[in-house]
């Protein structure tokens, strides 16, 4: 069975196709959205979702969130003790939703389609298939983010549109795909993005802005720096939600015995959020310039993720575009439910009519070259682009170079990926080298065919066309080929960790927050708190299903109430 | 190589159809292959898309321009767009956004501003011409503008005319109140641009890129606050850089790395007052900074920011980059190495003392002394050979022999030494050649010389095992040690007697090592004599081992050699 996954650096979310609708799946805990967190402790008990969020401010070195801006690097995150690469925590999150599917259908899925941001790097995407291979899933493909907003964008709409712009702000990556929808055609004109904006970016330069207001004595800096990052953060998180409705709201940062706080307005935020707001536009102009399309021709504006829920950010893209963004999408929902209809696609569902996207390459593929300069100096390492950006996939292009020293043996081309002139700044893929017969210096030319198609797949070919060599290669990443023992023990090393029965996941998650309650609230709530969570664990205790059940509803019911209202005092 | 189809073949319609058609087509005829499998056939389909699309667009309206998302680039001094003026609200942000953006120190950082003024007012005296680029660079103290802005009117033209209004060639750099004024335009501007939407913001952005460089330098002060606010670093080293905001980033990558190799821990920093200072190469340049430090200096600077070799002297980076003058040239150093020579020639020949010319004796004590000699060459024969032999018999037989023996004797009487030594001299050397001769002689008289050499090796064994060594290598015995005894000694002078009869006393140039392999018997026997183990015997066989095992082994090899009768035997005796 094929099920489209939004694996993203917030939230998650898995959706199937059925009955002509594609249908989000709930997760154990009736929601939708399942956050992209995991915390595993020593004795190896894992929380994955919003126990796991919960766990992170009493938990902080356990706790690991955010980690897709990780995926493709080598970076470790220690957790309970053990290591762990960014797959492996995804592949977590993958699996937990595996299980969703199967609690809500009945059916184990074995393939799926995941969504990852159009801006992804070769070796980003790579990790993302193998993070689907961790969790036991067969990656059927790869789809853009904006791409499949697009596609869920106007499905029941078969008209022609012009072409509209996705803007697609998550919680830590930023996409924007001009898109052209048209008799049944979905076709992506050009994509530019930053893999490195999304929406705890405005959480950090809120918790910057607010730091020196709450804790001028500075006691927050003695605390060890994972604990005080995760109190900041999701006292910027809470404010601004707060902020999306309200002009003002209270900072609040709570630890041990202290209480730090401090109102913050709506005006205080957006200008501390000046730099990123710019930074928004370089994407936008890029693409548009790109695809020759000018900003008054798009017909919609389609925001997507749940960071253009802030009234800042709508405010920001008005006045870019001079006109109001479409809202028919659900920002949270859109892309998973794109993924639906794309794995609808691949199985060949009838109720959809056949839909044909085609792609664009969002980065310059080319290789290193040396140029002569002024004074007659040799400049080594200049970037020669042979696929220029957006093109539309499957492409193929061919470029000329020739020898540069005499009796040269053999011309080495490292192939490059980017969108920076000195080769320095952009990222390689791979290399590979001709011999070429003596002769002096240009003499020798060598044609270059780069093959992009649209799995992402490059194959390089190399041809001298006066000895008729060739040379060819295919950019695989070495840990993709099947190398059936290094998935098979990433996967039995997360088989040794131990997951909480689903059914009691609710309670579990119950637990996990009057903990973090606990910790957020003090003097005579803290006490109450405290209370709660005994008679829980009393009820626990019983194993009386029924008791539980009743214990659960009065300790959520408490909860609310007391968030809601807020600490007094 | 096919024709190109028209874009209208490929799509299968009739020219002239318009863009809904053009689209229909398309997405039949993308939906009918697959563009993984057929790359080529997609790359021309969608080709003749656009193509057939710009042509509908051409045909729909042939008066106006195809609109380009492009901006083109603003000519100075007009603002390229009908935008609305500045007072009319066309900044349409919230009050809030308006009274922010007023206040002081808003998204300017102090940047290289001033430098032009700084210049004007620490400017040397000497200098006519205010450059620019003559003073060190001065960081502009935090002065903030005034909290009040005068409202301009025409912010851009003000700003315009401030930057380039006395025409192209004014250089000058703005005075303080022009500084502010332009500052606070540009500031306005800013604003406008933040809040306007895309095609506004871009035509802003160009407007203020091109003016800024074509300003240039004049328009430094303002670079940083515009570089912030429109983020021009970001795109600095990208493929799409705008040629005049890669100007623009390059001249501030320029001050970055003038402010930084004023740092004195800077690495280049000593070359870089190196090179400032006036004049050509001193010789204490060489103390402050070496020549590899410079020539990266300069290659970097040429290479990234040209501009920044004006703050150089001239003569001395010209200094600095001559090649070492070392040649003489070859005619001059052919008379310098004649004179030299010779001189070095004369040097010695005057040093040397002339060689004593030899002194005269008397007739009478000239006799005495060849009397002298006469009975010591007569003494020494007879040593060697017996009585009976003389001079004229050694002679006729070994005239070159006779020739050594008689001024080896005259030496040794002129240096005084007594009859008995210089005999023993020449016994020594007649046996020398005696024992040389075994290479020459076979059978019998090489079994004879054997024979002795081994007695006399027996003797030189007994005193220790350096004679006996001594005695194998060169043949002599020492008298003070050892005396051979007289049976010996007769047994040589016979000997002697018979190779000089011969004519086998001849000297040998140079004696070739000799190897022979050594039957198992023989060594069975010289381990038993011996009793040293094999590995010794082996080494002492290749006279590798100790001096006494070397002497024991030969000793007892030449004796079982004597006593053995196979085939190897010569060849054995003659390696001993």
């Amino acid at each position: 069975m094929l099920i489209g996954i939004d694996l993203g650096t917030t939230n998650s979310a898995v959706a199937i196709w059925r009955d002509g609708l594609a249908e989000l799946v709930p997760n154990a805990l009736g929601e939708r959205l399942t956050p992209s967190a995991v915390s595993i402790d020593r004795q190896r008990q894992t929380w994955v979702g919003a126990a796991a969020l919960d766990r992170m401010a009493n938990h902080p070195d356990d706790t690991a969130t955010s980690f897709k801006r990780l995926m493709g690097t080598d970076k470790l995150t220690r957790l309970g003790g053990q290591d762990y690469r960014a797959e492996d925590l995804s592949a977590l999150v993958l699996m937990a939703l595996r299980d969703d599917v199967v609690r809500h259908t009945g059916v184990l899925p074995t393939q799926a389609v995941i969504t990852v941001p159009a801006y992804f790097n070769d070796r980003q995407r790579k990790a993302t298939r193998r993070a689907g291979q961790i969790a036991g899933l067969d990656v059927r493909r790869l789809i853009n983010e904006p791409t499949a907003a697009a596609l869920a964008f106007g499905l029941q709409d078969k008209e022609d549109r012009e072409p509209f712009l996705v803007f697609d702000l998550g919680g830590g990556t930023f996409d924007v795909s001009v898109v052209e929808k048209f008799e049944g055609i979905v076709e992506v004109r050009g994509s530019a993005g930053d893999n490195r904006l999304g929406g705890d970016d405005f959480n950090a330069a809120l918790a910057a802005l607010m730091q020196p207001r709450i804790d001028p004595a500075g006691a927050l800096a003695k605390l060890p720096e994972a604990r005080r990052r995760a109190l900041l953060f999701r006292a910027a998180e809470q404010s601004r939600r707060q902020l999306t409705t309200v002009a003002q709201a209270d900072f609040v940062v709570t630890f041990d015995d202290t209480r730090l706080e401090a109102p913050v307005t709506a005006e205080d935020f957006e200008q501390a959020c000046g730099p990123i707001i710019r930074r928004l536009r370089d994407p936008v102009v890029r693409a548009l310039r790109d695809c020759a399309i000018d900003a008054a021709g798009l017909s919609a504006i389609v925001l997507v993720g749940g960071a253009t829920r802030m009234p800042l950010v709508r405010r920001a893209i008005a006045r870019m575009f001079g006109r109001f963004p479409d809202s028919s999408v659900h920002p949270d929902h859109a892309v998973a439910q794109g993924a639906a209809i794309q794995a609808g696609l691949l199985a060949r569902d009838n109720a959809l009519d056949e839909v044909r996207i085609t792609d664009v390459c969002p980065f310059t593929l080319g290789v290193d070259t040396i140029e002569r300069d002024a004074h007659g100096g040799l400049h080594h390492g200049v970037f020669s682009p042979i696929i220029e950006r957006n093109t539309p996939v499957p492409v193929s292009r061919v470029n000329f170079y020739q020898t540069v020293a005499d009796n040269q043996k053999k011309l080495q081309f490292n192939i490059y990926q980017g969108e920076a002139r000195e080769v320095s700044g952009n990222i390689q893929l791979g290399s590979i080298t001709i011999p070429v017969p003596p002769r002096p210096a240009g003499e020798i030319h060598a044609e270059v065919r780069f093959s992009y198609d649209s799995s992402g797949l490059l194959e390089v070919d190399v041809v001298l066309p006066d000895t008729g060599v060739t040379r060819n290669l295919v950019i695989v990443d070495e840990e993709d080929r099947p190398d059936r023992t290094e998935i098979e023990g990433r996967r039995a090393a997360l088989a040794r960790l131990k997951f909480h029965p689903r059914e009691s996941a609710e309670n579990v998650a119950a637990m996990a927050r009057a903990e973090r309650c606990y910790e957020d609230f003090l003097g005579e709530e803290r006490a109450m708190i405290s209370a709660w969570i005994a008679e829980f664990k009393g009820a626990l205790e019983s194993q009386d299903p029924r008791r539980i059940a009743d214990a659960k509803a009065m300790l959520i019911g408490n909860l609310d109430e007391i968030e809601r209202i807020g600490p007094l005092g | 190589m096919s024709r190109r189809r028209p874009p209208w073949s490929v799509l299968g319609l009739d020219a002239g159809a318009d863009a809904g058609a053009i689209r229909k087509a398309y997405a039949t005829r993308l939906k009918a292959i697959d563009p993984d499998a057929d790359p080529a056939g997609f790359a021309r389909l969608r080709e003749a898309r656009e193509a057939a699309l710009r042509l509908a667009r051409r045909a729909a309206k042939p008066d106006e321009p195809v609109p380009e998302a492009e901006v083109e680039a603003a000519s100075v001094g007009v603002w390229p767009y009908a935008a609305p003026d500045f007072d009319a609200g066309a900044a349409s942000g919230d009050a809030a956004l308006t009274v922010n953006v007023l206040q002081p120190g808003t998204g300017s950082a102090p940047a290289p501003a001033m430098i032009f003024a700084q210049a004007r007012s620490a400017a040397p005296a000497v200098t006519p011409i205010v450059d620019p680029f003559a003073a060190v660079i001065a960081r502009r103290a935090n002065a903030a503008p005034a909290p009040t802005i005068a409202s301009y009117p025409q912010p851009r033209e003000r700003l315009h005319a401030l930057l380039l209004g006395n025409g192209e060639g004014d250089e000058a750099a703005l005075d303080e109140a022009d500084l502010v004024a332009a500052q606070d335009c540009l500031r306005l501007i800013l604003r406008d641009a933040v809040q306007a939407d895309l095609a506004r913001h871009d035509a802003i952005e160009e407007w203020v890129a091109d003016l800024l460089a074509e300003a240039w330098p004049r328009s430094a002060p303002l670079l940083a606050t515009a570089a912030d606010s429109f983020r021009w670093e970001a795109e600095a080293g990208k493929l799409g850089e705008r040629p005049a905001i890669a100007f623009l980033n390059a001249r501030r990558k320029g001050y970055r790395f003038q402010e930084a190799v004023l740092d004195p821990k800077h690495i280049y920093h000593k070359a870089w007052l190196e090179l400032q200072r006036p004049g050509r190469k001193d010789l204490l340049s060489r103390l402050r900074t070496t020549r590899s430090d410079v020539d990266k200096l300069l290659t970097g600077i040429r290479r990234n920011f040209p501009e920044l070799e004006n703050h150089l002297d001239p003569d001395r980076v010209a200094s600095w980059q001559a090649p070492a003058r070392f040649r003489i040239g070859l005619r001059k150093g052919w008379w310098v190495f004649v004179l030299l020579s010779a001189a070095v020639r004369l040097a010695i020949s005057l040093s040397q003392p002339d060689a004593a010319p030899p002194a005269q004796l008397s007739p009478q004590a000239l006799l005495v002394q060849q009397q002298q000699q006469g009975r010591a060459e007569q003494a020494a024969l007879a040593a060697a050979f017996g009585p009976g032999h003389d001079r004229t018999w050694l002679e006729q037989r070994q005239p070159e022999l006779a020739q050594v023996i008689q001024s080896n004797v005259r030496l040794q009487t002129e240096a005084g030494n007594p009859d008995a030594k210089v005999a023993r001299i020449a016994s020594d050397l007649v046996r020398q050649r005696l024992f040389e001769a075994r290479d020459a002689v076979k059978g019998d008289l090489l079994e004879r010389i054997m024979r002795l050499r081994l007695a006399e090796m027996k003797v030189a064994q007994r005193t220790g095992p350096a004679d006996c060594r001594a005695f194998v290598q060169t043949a002599l015995l020492d008298p003070g040690k050892a005396a051979l005894p007289d049976a010996l000694r007769r047994r040589e002078q016979v000997l002697a007697v018979e190779l000089a009869e011969a004519g086998k006393l001849t000297p040998i140039e140079r004696r070739t090592p000799r190897s022979a392999t050594v039957p198992g018997r023989l060594v069975s026997e010289v381990l038993d004599v011996t009793h040293l183990s094999i590995e010794r015997v082996g080494a002492a066989m290749q006279h590798k081992a100790s001096d006494a095992d070397n002497c024991a082994v030969t000793t007892a090899l030449l004796q079982a050699t004597l006593a053995y009768g196979g085939k190897e035997r010569e060849a054995i005796l003659r390696t001993l």
